[in-house]
């Protein structure tokens, strides 16, 4: 009653004055009325009670329904149809997304990734580009085709999976490439390092691959990390007489100390030894002192 | 916390036989472990001795922190994947496409459920007059794929949509312009 006052009103008057006082009306306070929407209730008894909207006998009134799959006696579709054990053992297989030879050169030219640097999956997914799930059996990247005749880039790569032709490609051009397995626990630490430099856990030993990837990483025909480098060696040979390309020689190229950083089978960061906690605030590295923690780490 | 509403429902218990007039107190025994009640940290002669690590180490580390922001593209003219950066001075023409962030052409593919799924290329990033941008664009892509090419324009959003897969073509023709 703002505009009420001292004068004394009457009538529509002093509705229309309350009116101007109160709330406008919006969708936004608009309300059904009381009991507009009310449900009618369950009639019981004589004649209120009747089925209820169950129907009239059988499964429905009585609520007893058939199992799922069920067809009265028929051979049901759930074994009329053969297996199809395409996704057999789906659970257990490794996952590699795809990274492809084009890609990698768009990265390198875009400035993306530093080539003056050994190039791990650290760096692939440190371009912020890359996303890796180990949490859906993602294992690494591996290194795709397509592109191939346009790569020109001369790195030191280390991806999970490569083809023969990926291989030679890099090598053409005087790179070097290491297939390497990483176990989850290590991938985690690895795709995003410094948020797990904050968590205070050491850093992780890597594993050994499992039984049925042990072949392919001590295969010197896929560069894997546990072949011998000697048979490495001859291998890289062997795959520029087969597609005909001149193999540049490494021991001349300025970039010798570069091309032949690698990681040890138990690490997981160049340079950083499992076991180690770095505290990223004080710029300081620990390492523990107990034996038994020191054989453990031991590679 | 467990401990702490242990004592509260004791000391309410207490208080409340006094005021009946019963002396004998009530003593709650928590028979469980709470994670937060429990001691955050052990005696520290159950941890390892440490000691630090040389900071020539350190060097390893600074490699794996990750730029805050999407570095520049090195301008020393050698570009072997289809990708080139735009060119130092824009072209005098009409209209302009601007790249991302990530200094690619902002030509996309997208489906989009119309009655089937429908494959459409999408420009953005448009400034200037759209409309001789489309023209100029569809006039290629007839040229190229030899049957009529349906285009859409968006003033208001500045972006042009063709159906069907153009990606390349418009990625091409656009980095050819200079953009």
């Amino acid at each position: 009653m703002a505009g009420a006052g001292n004068r004394v009103l009457a009538g529509a008057d002093r509705a229309l004055d309350l009116l101007r006082s109160l709330p406008r009306l919006s969708l936004g306070n608009l309300k059904s009325n009381p009991k507009a929407f009310q449900q009618s209730k369950r009639g019981r008894g004589r004649y209120g009670g009747n089925k209820h909207g169950a129907g009239n006998k059988g499964s429905g009134q009585r609520q007893n329904f058939m199992r799922l799959g069920y067809e009265t006696g028929n051979n049901p579709f759930y074994l009329r149809v053969p297996k199809e054990p395409y996704y057999k053992g789906h659970h257990l297989r490794r996952e590699y997304p795809p990274i492809s030879l084009l890609q990698l050169q768009t990265l390198i030219d875009t400035g993306r990734l530093d080539t003056s640097k050994p190039v791990d999956l650290v760096a692939l997914c440190n371009t912020k580009i890359f996303l890796l799930s180990p949490i859906e059996k993602q294992f690494g990247f591996q290194l795709t085709d397509e592109g191939l005749d346009k790569f020109k880039g001369k790195v030191n790569i280390e991806v999970q999976h490569a083809s023969e032709q990926v291989i030679a490609a890099i090598e053409r051009n005087g790179g070097v490439i290491t297939t390497a397995f990483y176990d989850p626990p290590s991938l985690l630490a690895m795709r995003d390092p410094i948020k797990f430099f904050a968590s205070g856990i050491p850093i992780p030993k890597r594993q050994m691959p499992p039984e049925d990837a042990i072949e392919y990483y001590t295969d010197p025909k896929n560069r894997g990390y546990l072949a011998d480098p000697d048979l490495i060696a001859l291998e890289r040979f062997k795959l520029a007489q087969k597609y005909g390309y001149e193999l540049p020689d490494l021991k001349k190229d300025p970039e010798l100390a570069m091309l032949l950083e690698r990681k040890d089978p138990r690490q997981i960061f160049f340079g950083l030894s499992p076991g180690w906690v770095i505290n990223m605030k004080d710029k300081k590295i620990f390492e523990p002192d107990d034996e038994k923690l020191q054989e453990y780490y031991k590679s | 916390m467990a401990s702490v509403l242990a004592r509260s429902i004791l000391l309410r218990q207490q208080t409340s036989a006094h005021r009946i007039g019963y002396t004998t107190p009530l003593k709650i025994k928590s028979c469980y472990i709470s994670y937060a009640a429990a001691p955050k940290e052990k005696s520290p002669e159950n941890y390892t001795r440490y000691h630090e690590v040389s900071a020539e180490n350190w060097r390893f580390v600074e490699r794996l922190i990750p730029p805050t922001f999407v570095p520049s593209y090195p301008k020393n003219g050698n570009y072997s994947s289809d990708w080139t950066p735009p060119a130092d001075t824009p072209p005098n023409l009409p209209y302009f496409v601007k790249r991302t962030k990530n200094y690619m052409v902002p030509v996309y593919l997208k489906f989009e459920e119309v009655r089937n799924e429908r494959k459409i290329t999408i420009i953005r990033h448009i400034e200037g007059d759209i409309w001789v941008l489309e023209k100029a664009i569809k006039s290629h892509l007839e040229s190229l794929s030899k049957r009529p090419v349906v285009s859409q324009v968006h003033e208001v959003a500045m972006h042009i949509k063709f159906r069907g897969d153009y990606v390349n073509e418009v990625k091409k023709w656009l980095l050819n312009a200079g953009f």
